[in-house]
This record gives structure tokens, C-alpha cells and sequence, in this order.
């Protein structure tokens, strides 16, 4: 299963210029990407991002053991968000060094059950986390009706100049 | 160019799936399972219609597929719209202030 | 991908350039005279991964300038993207290359994989069939073309286009290209197209000009292509420069292809 995310430069610059903010206690940020799936039918299935939103700082919970921790607030806005728009949703964070990121223990246990709400709101559209590094995207995708990820074998910044970022590194 | 709730709603008791859709700045309205006039074959089919200018067209109806109606027409057009294969007849009407469902009718028109 | 010797002469694109290259997907929709030199090039610069699309058998009246094609392909009716797989692996051998005989509309599964498209196609309608694509699965397009007119008392005037056609950016619509006037004086036309002039040496100039920006956007080894591109050839003057439209065009944002139509259709119910 080949999945590709591409996402428009000007979206993935306003991810990063949200991510970057400073947060009085967390210190890392999260946001939500709503992306579509394409290309169901190809070799290559497509993910899309069309738009970010930003967690409110108020949604953020003050955990010592966590990067970034948000609330129910946040997860049920998110929840909406996808019975609303159809859409799916996938978490962003940023891991602050350069090259290709991996996911932490925290991320690797604590998201999958934000992205197992977002499938009951949307079955029908992929869910799943994006993890972006100072030169990085990686991204990791729940299809439809699954419940173990695919990681997108490619990433594609869509704009000047066109920026790929492949798993396979 | 914007319809009323009150148009779309004519259309939907035309095509009781009627949904909208747009693409290149232009609104389409899909139609899945038109009922064509009598002597068609095949009597339904899916159909989109672009009730503003098209190609210079004043409207437009996109079919599936090529049918056979009553009288012979041209099917001029083949065209990918919303990722799909449509095709349309040359059949061109005056249309000033037409409701959505007048231009539909206009257009099915062609098919008796 | 092994640079070494073979591509020692263009290190100046910058470390990895190669690599990127390398690993980019091209789609390739039309392998006529515009086409097929953008086939050659990109061959010779190092591509390896081509999706190509042409529903065409070579004919004696393309030998004045589909590059690659030869006598014996017209006698042999072979197919153009053929042609274009045989170019291409006669540089590339190891190259992968997908052909597909037939408009790209009637297979589009595998373009909408590509990370550029190039758009080598006849006509303003099936412009604006690509770009509604390729807008909508986020691929940025190239297009070429050329024409040229016959003028009353005067010599003919040769013209054409390189735009690039970058999601989010302006569209072919936004630029003025595409409008529906043309689209309509277009179908009127339809059946009487006939067979257009058409010559080698403009789709050389456009086909290179298109790889340029391509290499460059892919690459950014100029670290200058930051905006909209839209060029016009004018083949009796043999400039290439900035469309003049683009002073005054100042598009933010796409209003025909806006973000919330990516991704497969998705339709709305009415009321």
C-alpha cells in the first residue's frame, strides 16, 4: 500500500509558524490537519491536506511527563470537526532537530486513541498523526476501516520549490 | 451566479439525489438516475447539469453515456468533469432568468 | 541514483539535485512535437520515473518534428509513447517508465500519482481538463503550446505559451489564458479544427524553457522561482519573456480551485 501526502507550501508554512508559537507551560505545541483521500482507485493513494486548525492554548493540559498534552475539549472539537466537514483529521506536532523525526513513546501510545475517536466520527476518511522535524515531514495514516497505520511512503510540500520528503531516507 | 434554497429544492423533486458540486469556478448540479423523456434508452441515467455558461452554451446537460432518443442529435461533446466522462448533444436555448428546473427541463427537451 | 561521470557537467544544480531528480514521478500527457522533446530532455537530464500518455501512432506528417519517431515508425504505425519509452531508454536503460496509449482521461489513476505533470495537449478544453486535475490531487502542471495564424497580407505570426500552473497560485483561468470566450469560440470550431501548422523549432524552445522550470523547480537551484510563471513565446521575434498580463493580475488565492474541492469529488446535498 503506497499512500502519499502532499500538503500546499503556504498551509505547511502557517503549521509551522503555529507550532513554533510558545505555549506558558507545554513545551511543544499541537494542531490538526484536515486532509482528504484521493486517488482511492490508483497504485498510489493520495492524502491531501486542505487546512489547519490551531489547539487554543486553554485546551492544553499541564502534564510534566508530556511534550504537549490537550484535553477532551480539544479531541471532542475535532470529533465535530470531522462530522461536520467530512474531512479527516490528522495531529500535528514538531519534534525541534533537524532530519527525519520518529514518534516517542507518548506519541506512539497517546495518539492512536485520538485518531480511534476521529474514526468513529469518520469512518470513511483516513485519520492519523503527522510529526514534522526543523527539515522533516513523516506522516502516518489510519485508512478507512483500519486499525494499524501505513506510513506514507512520500510527502510533498506543493509550492517554490517543490519539496519531497520520502519514509525511505 | 447563486440559486436559492427554493430552486434547489425544484430540483430535487426532479432528482430526488440531485447534489452540488463545483469545479474550475463553475457549479454543477449532479443528477444520479435522471429520468430521460419516453422512447430513451436507457430511460435513466446519470446526468450533470451546468445551468450557467459552458463552452458557449447558455446551460449545459451532461450525460454518462451517448443515448438514443426520438430524434437523432449530435453529441458534440465529450468532456472530463469532477473526474468523470459526460457527454452532451449541441442544443443551445435562450435562457434569461430561467429557474434551475425550467433550464433542466429546457434541456430535456431535446431528448423527446 | 549514481551521478558519477554522467551527470558531472550539471553538479552546479546543487548536492542531491541528482537524487531529486531522480526520484521524481513525471507524468507526460501528450508525446506530439511538444511532448516529445520534453520526453528526450528529461531522459538526458536524468529522470527515471515517466508516466506517459498519448492515444497517437506516429504518421508521415509528424516527421517534421516528433523528436525520436523515424520512417519506418509512420510505415510501422508505432505508437507515440512508443517512441517516447524507446528515447527515453536509450538514455535511461534502467529507467521506469509506464506508457499508456490512450488520453490520460481514460486511465487517470496513474497521473494523478506523478509529482509534475507535463501538459503537451491540443486545445483549450482539454487545458482546462488538466489543470481541474491536476488542481484537484495537488500536482503542479506545466503546460506548453504553440500556434501559429495566418494573416491576410501579412507573414504568418507564430506564438505560444509556458505556464506553470502551481496549486494555490493562480490558475490558467486567473491568468486570462483560459476564458470561457476561447473555450466557446473553441466548440464552435469543433469538426473543423483541421490539421494545425506546426514545426519543430518552437516546441524545442518551449519544451526546453518547460524542463528549465521544471529542474528548477524540483531542484531550486537558482533559489528564484518564488512566483507565478506564464511566459509567451513570439516566434517571429524569438523572445521568450513575462506575459504582460501578469502586472496586472494579483491573485492571492485561486478562486476557481479553492481548498475545499481537493481530493476525490465530493458532492453536496441540495436543500
Amino acid at each position: 500500500m503506497i499512500v502519499h501526502g502532499r500538503i500546499p507550501q503556504q498551509l505547511y508554512l502557517r503549521v509551522r509558524a503555529d507550532l513554533a508559537r510558545r505555549h506558558e507551560f507545554a513545551a511543544e505545541r499541537v494542531g490538526f490537519l484536515s486532509a482528504r483521500l484521493g486517488n482511492r482507485a490508483g497504485e498510489e493513494r493520495l492524502l491531501l491536506f486542505s487546512d489547519y486548525h490551531s489547539v487554543p492554548d486553554d485546551q492544553y493540559i499541564d502534564d510534566p511527563r508530556s511534550g504537549a498534552r490537550i484535553d477532551g475539549i480539544a479531541i471532542r472539537e475535532g470529533m465535530q470537526r470531522v462530522l461536520d466537514t467530512g474531512d479527516g483529521l490528522f495531529h500535528v506536532h514538531h519534534h525541534a532537530h533537524r532530519g527525519k523525526p520518529g514518534f516517542s513513546w507518548m506519541d506512539r501510545n497517546e495518539t492512536p486513541r485520538i485518531v480511534s475517536s476521529l474514526q468513529v466520527a469518520g469512518p470513511d476518511q483516513a485519520h492519523g498523526m503527522v510529526l514534522l522535524s526543523d527539515d522533516f515531514c513523516i506522516a502516518h495514516i489510519w485508512l478507512p476501516q483500519s486499525d494499524q497505520p501505513v506510513v506514507a511512503s512520500r510527502v510533498t510540500v506543493v509550492g517554490y520549490p517543490l519539496q519531497s520528503f520520502d519514509a525511505e531516507v | 451566479m447563486k440559486f436559492s434554497d427554493e430552486e434547489l429544492k425544484e430540483v430535487r423533486e426532479l432528482c430526488s439525489g440531485a447534489e452540488s458540486c463545483g469545479e474550475g469556478g463553475v457549479f454543477y448540479i449532479l443528477l444520479p438516475e435522471l429520468n430521460l423523456p419516453d422512447g430513451c434508452k436507457p430511460a435513466q441515467v446519470d446526468a450533470l447539469l451546468c445551468p450557467t455558461a459552458h463552452h458557449g452554451y447558455t446551460s449545459r446537460l451532461f450525460l454518462a453515456q451517448r443515448i438514443s432518443s426520438p430524434q437523432s442529435r449530435n453529441w458534440s461533446t465529450e468532456a472530463r468533469i469532477m473526474e468523470r466522462t459526460w457527454y452532451a448533444i449541441s442544443w443551445k436555448f435562450e435562457q434569461p432568468n430561467l429557474r434551475l428546473a425550467q433550464i433542466l427541463a429546457l434541456q430535456l427537451r431535446a431528448f423527446r | 541514483m549514481v551521478a558519477g561521470e554522467r551527470f558531472s557537467r550539471q553538479s552546479f544544480l546543487g548536492e542531491g539535485a541528482q537524487a531529486i531528480i531522480g526520484n521524481s514521478i513525471i507524468g507526460l500527457c501528450g508525446q506530439g512535437g511538444g511532448g516529445s522533446h520534453i520526453a528526450q530532455q528529461l531522459a538526458h537530464v536524468g529522470f527515471q520515473h515517466y508516466r506517459i500518455f498519448d492515444g497517437d501512432v506516429a504518421e508521415d506528417s509528424n516527421l517534421n518534428r516528433l523528436v525520436g519517431a523515424t520512417v519506418e515508425d509512420c510505415l510501422m504505425e508505432t505508437r507515440k509513447t512508443d517512441i517516447a519509452e524507446r528515447t527515453i531508454k536509450r538514455l535511461q536503460p534502467d529507467a521506469d517508465v509506464k506508457v499508456y496509449s490512450c488520453r490520460w482521461q481514460d486511465h487517470p489513476e496513474p497521473l494523478r500519482g506523478c509529482d509534475l505533470i507535463f501538459g503537451c495537449v491540443d486545445g483549450f478544453g482539454e487545458r482546462r481538463e488538466l489543470e481541474a486535475s491536476a488542481r484537484r490531487y495537488l500536482i503542479p502542471l506545466i503546460d506548453i503550446g504553440m500556434d501559429i495564424h495566418c494573416v491576410e497580407n501579412e507573414p504568418p505570426r507564430m506564438a505560444g505559451q509556458i505556464i506553470l500552473s502551481m496549486p494555490g497560485g493562480p490558475c490558467m483561468f486567473c491568468l486570462g489564458f483560459l476564458n470561457e470566450q476561447a473555450l466557446a469560440r473553441e466548440g464552435e470550431r469543433y469538426g473543423d479544427a483541421g490539421p494545425r501548422p506546426q514545426v519543430v523549432w518552437p516546441n524545442g524552445v518551449l519544451a526546453s524553457t518547460a524542463v528549465g522550470i521544471a529542474v528548477d523547480l524540483l531542484t531550486d537551484w537558482t533559489r528564484s522561482l518564488r512566483s507565478v510563471v506564464y511566459l509567451e513565446y513570439d516566434g517571429n521575434r524569438n523572445t521568450v519573456k513575462p506575459h504582460p498580463r501578469l502586472q496586472y493580475i494579483q491573485v492571492t488565492a485561486c478562486p476557481h480551485y479553492p481548498a475545499d474541492q481537493i481530493g476525490d469529488p465530493v458532492y453536496r446535498r441540495v436543500a
